[in-house]
């Protein structure tokens, strides 16, 4: 099946997903920042 | 006018903030404990309250919305719950019940919008094209999943310790939602898609789904992930504070109120992950699907769905094995290890929850709302079994492996068992399909036609 044949709103339906995935991972670095720093990071 | 654009994003909003009430009573557990003076058992007595209503729930939601249609479903799941929220805002004793049993009730009332996943899953199934419906199905559920996560991250800043304004609010908006869910929304694209599911609504139909080897398959599959998912955002906060005393205290995070800030944030990871990643495992399925990918031997190759069915076996391997390895680095005492193994975790239960609705409406195109019901509920109850175990077994790091090995591998097991038929997979089950729906015609397929 080619691309052709989905609609417009398949590319900006992937866009989202893949902002959707970037703020996930932001979530996990913040995370994970706080476990190497602890307290220390000021953020908590 | 209306298009199915417009549609998904009626369902994912509604869903959103549907998702968002489910676990706003969490997210002030702290203040409604100290306001009402509760013990650690009745806050999570509290907690788990939220979970009750969801398998019989989702059950008849999921029947509803193929009956009466899912824009009519969704509108009433939507009134009444923020009806109540409105009211819990005031909650106050009557007869013999006290202030705080009065919002008990009330809340695990409101707590029971989350059984219209299954209303919107269906509602999007009845307008997206079968190549599509991972990626809209991905996007709707995965975005309204993180309804949790965004409440549990915002309500305590926004509104500090003063839930019954968070109630009142978040009531409001949810009566608002209902009048455009009911203004706007439609059934399905076309008339004769909404009278195929609303015409295989008996108790034969209900029967015949439950029966089915592959629904049964499928419940499994999303017990080993979205029952899992809901488990662990009930059980990782207090994991952490307590499996990881020692690491959390040597980071500087002293008294209740810093160990729970910082158990939270790492326990965040897993909800995070899981709901935002679970579009991306519709569009591996939808990927799997377009490039025609069968790598596992004993399951079927010869079913027009047949790559999805592997791409959930994919997913199924990865969170049997993360789960292992969250003991194995929780054994080891490494706190940021733990947290990586999380996020990768979280992603794979993603893939799991992804992958299981990338088949549902494919498989059940006739009845998506009941077999959402049913496979979207019944596996729910993985969410109050898992945290079961988790604190039964006495080394607080060995319960990911255990459940792992008891649960999951047997439902592997099953699920290749289920899924290795090269004719039609719902043709197997409890009693033949003769037998559920009368007739001598095989289960109808539908479609467009």
């Amino acid at each position: 099946m080619s691309d052709q044949e989905y609609d417009d709103w398949y590319k900006w339906g992937k866009a989202v997903l893949y902002l959707e995935m970037a703020i996930a991972i932001l979530v996990t670095v913040f995370s994970l920042y706080l476990a190497f720093n602890g307290q220390a990071a000021g953020i908590a | 006018m209306t298009n199915k654009i417009e549609q998904l994003i009626l369902a994912t909003v509604a869903f959103f903030w549907a998702f968002l009430m489910w676990f706003s009573t969490a997210a002030f557990s702290p203040s409604i404990g100290e306001f009402y003076g509760l013990t650690t058992g009745q806050l999570a007595l509290l907690a788990s309250s939220a979970i009750w209503l969801a398998p019989p729930g989702r059950v008849l939601a999921g029947w509803a919305a193929d009956r009466l249609g899912a824009h009519n479903v969704f509108t009433i799941i939507l009134a009444y719950s923020g009806v109540v929220s409105i009211v819990s805002a005031y909650a106050s004793g009557i007869g013999f019940l006290s202030d705080f049993e009065v919002l008990f009730i009330e809340r695990m009332i409101v707590a029971s919008a989350g059984i219209s996943f299954v209303v919107g899953i269906q509602h999007v199934a009845q307008w997206f094209d079968e190549h599509e419906i991972g990626t809209a199905e991905g996007l709707y559920a995965g975005t309204g999943n993180v309804g949790a996560g965004v409440g549990a991250l915002l309500l305590p800043r926004i509104y500090g310790t003063n839930f019954s304004d968070a109630f009142l609010h978040l009531g409001i908006v949810a009566l608002l939602i209902a009048v455009v869910y009911q203004w706007r929304g439609q059934a399905a694209r076309d008339v004769a898609t909404a009278e195929a599911a609303k015409a295989n609504t008996s108790l034969g139909d209900t029967l015949f789904v439950w029966t089915r080897f592959a629904a049964i398959a499928l419940m499994l599959a999303y017990a080993m992930s979205f029952g899992l998912e809901i488990a662990m955002n009930s059980w990782l906060p207090s994991y952490y504070a307590t499996g990881f005393d020692g690491a959390i205290a040597d980071l500087g995070f002293t008294g209740t109120a810093a160990i729970q800030t910082a158990a939270g944030t790492f326990a965040a990871v897993q909800s995070f992950n899981a709901s935002l990643f679970r579009p991306f495992s519709g569009y591996m399925s939808d990927l799997w699907q377009r490039k025609g990918w069968t790598p596992y031997p004993l399951l079927s190759t010869t079913q027009e769905y047949s790559p999805r069915v592997h791409w959930l076996m994919t997913a199924l391997l990865l969170i049997t094995l993360t789960m292992v390895a969250l003991t194995l680095v929780g054994l080891a005492g490494l706190l940021p290890a733990s947290v990586v193994v999380l996020a990768v975790f979280g992603v794979t239960v993603s893939f799991g929850t992804g992958g299981v609705f990338a088949i549902v409406p494919v498989l059940f195109e006739d009845r998506p709302g009941t077999a959402s019901g049913f496979i979207g509920g019944i596996s729910t109850s993985g969410g109050i079994v898992y945290p079961l175990v988790y604190g039964y077994i006495p080394n607080i790091h060995m319960g990911y492996a255990v459940v792992a090995l008891v649960f999951f591998v047997p439902f592997m097991l099953f699920y290749v068992w289920a899924m290795r038929y090269e004719e039609d997979p719902r043709e197997h089950g409890v009693g033949s399909a003769r037998r559920w729906l009368g007739g001598d015609e095989p289960a109808p397929t539908g479609g467009d036609d």
